[in-house]
């Protein structure tokens, strides 16, 4: 995920220079500071208020009917799945050795969770309160 | 859940166990928070279809899912603290130089946090059962 800078052309002494991030990794980033706030109050707001026996449509009802509730749990989704996804692939793409293969692997985890990340998405926003 | 090291008199084995095993929990706590993320998001798939979506809510009724969901707070805890710990030594490098006090402070916010939250998910089984 962090590529160094230097080349076959830096001399061995030279001192080294900035890392560049590679824009999953900022990504990645990016998403944990948002949902060390988000995953807790989900957590909370889904499973501590609510008796998980009572888990239901109903709790959604009531959460969607006003808006931030629903743009909430959509943003939730969306942002833990781009991190999972990330993720993912940054555990599973070094275990794999040609760097086709490792394209494949990234391609097959973006589609795949994309996919799920968009029917998701319908199912919540075009959800009839 | 981790491999002994063959030789365990040197130095260098005890440390590359030691961070096996740190490096195999975190793995352990951003899996079960994947399932759960990936789980959540087909349930939520239903939510047009109520009647199938109440079975998924009918299920979280009972004692296995009950413990199932304590331990999914419980890796998401620790996920959440042992990423800080992460992010901020990454932007303040010089805080590794006290990484096993971090470390301390990840696991006791872990805990402190998610046996109150077990004690809340489990507590109405309880209650219901012994009633």
């Amino acid at each position: 995920m962090i590529e160094s800078m230097t080349d076959a052309t830096t001399p061995v002494d030279a001192p080294p220079g900035p890392e560049v991030r590679s824009w999953g990794w900022h990504l990645l980033q990016l998403s944990a500071w948002v949902l060390v706030v988000m995953l807790p109050v989900h957590l909370a707001m889904t499973w501590l208020v609510h008796d998980s026996g009572t888990f239901g449509v109903a709790i959604f009802v009531d959460r969607w009917r006003s808006g931030p509730g629903r743009i909430f749990d959509w943003a939730f989704i969306v942002l833990a799945l781009l991190h999972g996804g990330i993720g993912l692939n940054g555990v599973v793409g070094p275990l794999v050795a040609s760097a086709r293969s490792r394209t494949a692997v990234a391609v097959v985890i973006g589609v795949g969770f994309g996919a799920l990340g968009l029917a998701v998405s319908a199912a919540i926003l075009r959800f009839v309160v | 859940m981790t491999e002994a090291a063959t030789d365990d008199t040197t130095d260098d084995a005890t440390d590359d166990a030691a961070r096996g095993r740190r490096v195999r929990w975190s793995a352990v706590a951003g899996t079960v928070v994947l399932v759960y993320t990936l789980l959540y998001s087909v349930a939520l798939l239903d939510v047009g279809d109520r009647n199938r979506f109440n079975d998924w809510g009918r299920a979280m009724g009972s004692l296995g899912a009950r413990l199932v969901l304590s331990g999914v707070v419980l890796a998401a805890l620790f996920h959440t603290f042992d990423g800080l710990r992460r992010m901020a030594i990454d932007l303040r490098p010089a805080l590794a130089e006290q990484d096993p006090r971090w470390r301390a402070t990840v696991l006791f916010f872990t805990w402190s946090l998610a046996l109150p939250a077990a004690a809340i998910i489990l507590w109405p089984w309880l209650s219901a059962t012994t009633r």
